[in-house]
Order: C-alpha cells, then sequence, then structure tokens
C-alpha cells in the first residue's frame, strides 16, 4: 500500500523517508558490489572494505572520534548493550538520568541483578531531566563509577546538558556513557568536546539510514577495556580460535550489514552538505510551531514545553486515551504518531504519565511546516467530536 | 625499482595506510597477499622499497597495524627486516 498522502510524525522512532541519495547508494550497493567486507581480495569485497571505512571516517568526523574506534553495530540498544555488559564491573556505583529509554534500563536492571551494580536515579527538574547541578551533588554523595544517560528524551525531546556532564565525569575520572539515538544527526555531538567515554548511536533516526546499522563510538581509555558481546569470524588473524585483540575487529564478529552501511554512510554524506546545525534549528522551529498550535486547544497537555535544547520532538495527552487518538489521526487522517510509554517507562513515571503513556509527535528533516498545522487541526477536531 | 610488499594486521589497517600513504603521495597498490606470505586479511599493500623509510616514518605512531615488509626476489617474497 502506497504511504502516499500520508503525513508521517514518528521519526523519533525510525526517520522517513531518507534523503534520495540513500535509496539511491543502497541500490546501486545491493546491485553493483555486494561483497563481504574484510574477507577477501577481490574486486567486489574490497568495495565492501572501502565502504565501511569510508562510513567510520565520517562518523568519527561528525562525532570527534577516531575511525579506529568506531564499531559497528545493529543499533543503539546493540552499542549500548555492548558498552555497558563489558565496562561496568562487579557492584558498580551508576548514576541515570530519570528520562532513560529501556535501551538503557534494561541492561542496568539486569546488571544490578546478576552482577550486584548500584543504580541511582538522580533527582531531576521540573521536565524530568538531571541538570549539571543534580549530578554534581550526586557525584559529591557517592562514589560513582559510571554516568549512563540519553543525550535528549524520546519522549519530549529535552536535551540534557551533555558537556556539563562530560565536564564533571572528566575531573572525577568516571565512565561517561551517552545514548544518543535521538540526537545523533539532529543536535551537535562531539565526544571529545563532551569528554564522552562511549557515544551510542543508531543509524536509523537522525542520521538517515536504513534500520539495522548503528555504531559505538569509543575513547581510548574505553577501547582499552571493552570486551566482545559476540564472538566470531572477523577476517582477520583467522588461524587463531580467539578474537583478534585490535579494534574494531575485537568487536566485530560476523558479516557485515554492508546494505545497510551504504545507506548510512549515504545519510550522513547527506547531512554534511546540509549540516547538523541546519537540521536542528529547522526542527526547533516544527517544535515552537507545534507548541503555538497545542497550546491553544482546549484539554491538552504538552510535555517538553520549555525553551531550552531540543530535538523535534513534542509529547502530549489529553482527554482521549493516547491509544485512541493515535488510532484515530492514523485511520481518519492519514498521520503517523506513536502513542504509548514509547519504550520509555521511567521517562513517563517520571513526567507522571505512566501507565497509559503520551502521543508523541516526532517530525523530521523532510518535514513541511504545513503539516504541522495539519496535525494540530486534527487533533482538535477529534477532540471537538470525540471527548 | 624492487618491489616490496606491506603486510597489515587487517583490512581496516590496510585501508588507514593507504589514505595515509595517499596523502603523502607516495605511489602504492593494494594486491592480494602473495602465497609466501602468511596474512590472512587477504590483502597487502605494494610499494617501491625506495619508499621504506618514508612508509616506516609515517607510519611511527600506528606501527603495531604494520605486521611485516617482503621483498620481491627473484619470483619469492623475503621478510624485511627493520635497520
Amino acid at each position: 500500500m502506497s504511504q502516499k498522502g500520508r503525513l508521517y510524525f514518528d521519526n523519533a522512532a525510525t526517520s522517513f523517508p531518507k534523503p534520495q541519495e540513500v535509496y539511491e547508494a543502497m541500490d546501486r550497493y545491493a546491485r553493483e558490489h555486494g561483497g563481504s567486507a574484510g574477507r577477501s581480495a577481490h574486486a567486489q569485497a574490497v568495495a565492501g572494505s572501502r565502504l565501511l571505512f569510508d562510513l567510520r571516517l565520517s562518523l568519527a568526523e561528525l562525532f570527534g572520534g577516531n575511525e579506529d574506534r568506531v564499531v559497528l553495530t545493529k543499533n543503539a540498544t546493540e552499542s549500548v548493550n555492548l558498552a555497558l555488559f563489558s565496562l561496568l564491573h562487579e557492584g558498580a556505583v551508576v548514576v541515570h538520568s530519570p528520562l532513560e529509554h529501556n535501551a538503557v534500563m534494561r541492561p542496568l536492571q539486569f546488571l544490578a541483578k546478576t552482577r550486584g551494580i548500584k543504580l541511582i536515579d538522580a533527582p531531576d527538574d521540573f521536565h524530568g531531566r538531571m541538570t549539571p547541578k543534580a549530578l554534581e551533588s550526586v557525584v559529591g554523595k557517592y562514589s560513582v563509577d559510571a554516568v549512563v544517560t540519553l543525550h535528549a528524551s524520546n519522549v519530549h525531546g529535552l536535551a540534557h546538558d551533555i558537556a556539563a556532564f562530560g565536564e564533571i565525569c572528566r575531573r572525577r575520572e568516571i565512565l561517561f556513557v551517552v545514548d544518543a539515538a535521538q540526537t545523533g544527526g539532529c543536535m551537535p555531538v562531539d565526544m571529545i568536546n563532551m569528554n564522552i567515554d562511549a557515544l551510542c548511536l543508531t543509524g536509523h533516526k537522525g542520521l538517515l539510514g536504513p534500520t539495522g546499522i548503528g555504531a559505538l563510538l569509543l575513547s581510548d581509555r574505553a577501547a582499552e577495556k571493552i570486551m566482545p558481546l559476540i564472538y566470531g569470524g572477523t577476517g582477520s588473524e583467522s588461524g587463531k580460535e580467539q578474537m583478534p585483540d585490535f579494534l574494531p575487529d575485537r568487536l566485530e564478529a560476523g558479516t557485515h550489514n554492508t546494505f545497510g552501511a551504504s545507506g548510512l554512510l549515504a545519510g550522513l554524506q547527506y547531512l554534511s552538505q546540509r549540516t547538523v546545525a541546519d537540521v536542528m534549528k529547522y526542527e526547533n522551529e516544527l517544535r515552537r510551531h507545534m507548541i503555538d498550535r497545542l497550546r491553544f486547544i482546549v484539554g491538552v497537555t504538552i510535555f517538553g514545553d520549555d525553551i531550552g535544547p531540543a530535538t523535534g520532538v513534542l509529547g502530549f495527552t489529553c482527554p482521549l486515551s493516547p491509544s485512541d487518538m493515535a488510532y484515530l489521526l492514523d485511520s481518519q487522517y492519514g498521520i503517523s504518531v506513536r502513542a504509548g510509554l514509547h519504550c520509555a517507562p521511567r521517562a513517563h513515571k517520571t513526567l507522571g504519565t505512566f501507565p497509559q503513556g503520551a502521543v508523541r509527535l516526532a517530525p523530521g528533516p523532510f518535514t513541511p511546516i504545513e503539516a504541522v498545522d495539519e496535525v494540530a487541526d486534527a487533533i482538535s477536531d477529534i477532540l471537538r467530536t470525540k471527548s | 625499482m624492487s618491489v616490496c610488499v606491506l603486510i597489515f594486521r587487517s583490512i581496516h589497517d590496510v585501508l588507514k595506510a593507504e589514505k595515509m600513504m595517499n596523502e603523502q603521495d607516495i605511489p602504492l597498490r593494494l594486491i592480494p597477499v602473495p602465497k609466501e606470505v602468511s596474512a590472512d586479511c587477504g590483502m597487502g599493500i605494494q610499494v617501491s622499497c625506495e619508499e621504506l623509510d618514508k612508509i616506516r616514518n609515517l607510519l611511527s605512531n600506528a606501527d603495531e597495524r604494520l605486521l611485516g615488509v617482503y621483498k620481491l626476489e627473484g619470483t619469492a617474497f623475503k621478510p624485511v627486516r627493520e635497520k
């Protein structure tokens, strides 16, 4: 079924559409190359190896990392797991924000149970964010080993002050793990200036690539300690039955997702032309316009209505249940939004919207501003007639 | 000109070295690893042996990557010891 004429407001889950170049690059790679990267010396395999190398260079350039420490994963969830499972030792004390997604909370809770790590939920501000002041007071009180936090919330779009957190971690030599699933490609992130040890990214949201490809960028000290989650062939040191000890091979067993890599590289090339700053500015205009429209709809409560760094994402509740509102927007107006808990029960508990959740509006870099008016009109119509 | 082959740990390292050498305009060619040389990543970099000092200098910050250097003597490649 064609999606023509629909309005897609679910870019926080997966961006859509992608830049035209992404579709073309994936089609071209699949038809013209298609070899196994890192495995052979024939031309098709070398094309795959070059693709992965160029992808690492592009990611390192955009995020201030080093291409030798860019590990390709399937998404941010895998990147978070890879970092947490090997960098958190038995009994480690870990601070997280009150807005975490289950990509962070589930591995942390598992490690709390199996490895005895201690979790500290930092106190939040009015919008659920962890402030640098709150983090400072927590690290002053406990002997903290790691801070693990998302950059911006997938529920309401507001961002943490990652640079200030990084500075606190640097001063006290605390490991700093950042889940940038929501901000990669739509807010600036710099590993060096922000003192990030492990930056967890996915390719299918703001980086405008396909699903199934992500990355973990590591600092020098994190790279030294990190161990694989999975073991297997790498195309290097094949005579040995142990994993190679050098990166990125140490963490990349099994054949790579080269089709995904070709799309992600094209997404990054699009972003380097348009610039992340421009995407952020545009998405914030959309966000501002959503707030301006929604605040005049009787019964709508907006989450994340604040001046401060944010992505384009906004959450709201209304007299209808979030799932009913999402269903009516979808079935009667052709508008795609996401309702419910957004895999972030912790964030919804913090915001007081648990267990019913909220409706999330997530426009993207290609959403026309008039689409915001259409969505606001639809919400207004639904509330007038149904509630 | 005598022919040398540089062998690396992985294809990532081969491509990284290729990039560094291209930036210094050092002539090179990627080749399948010769049969006398055991290196399973499959690819090596063929260069002129006259460039070896320059290359070693260039790669000195990343020297753990360079597993070995081989020189073509007759029809076989022989290891070259570092001076």
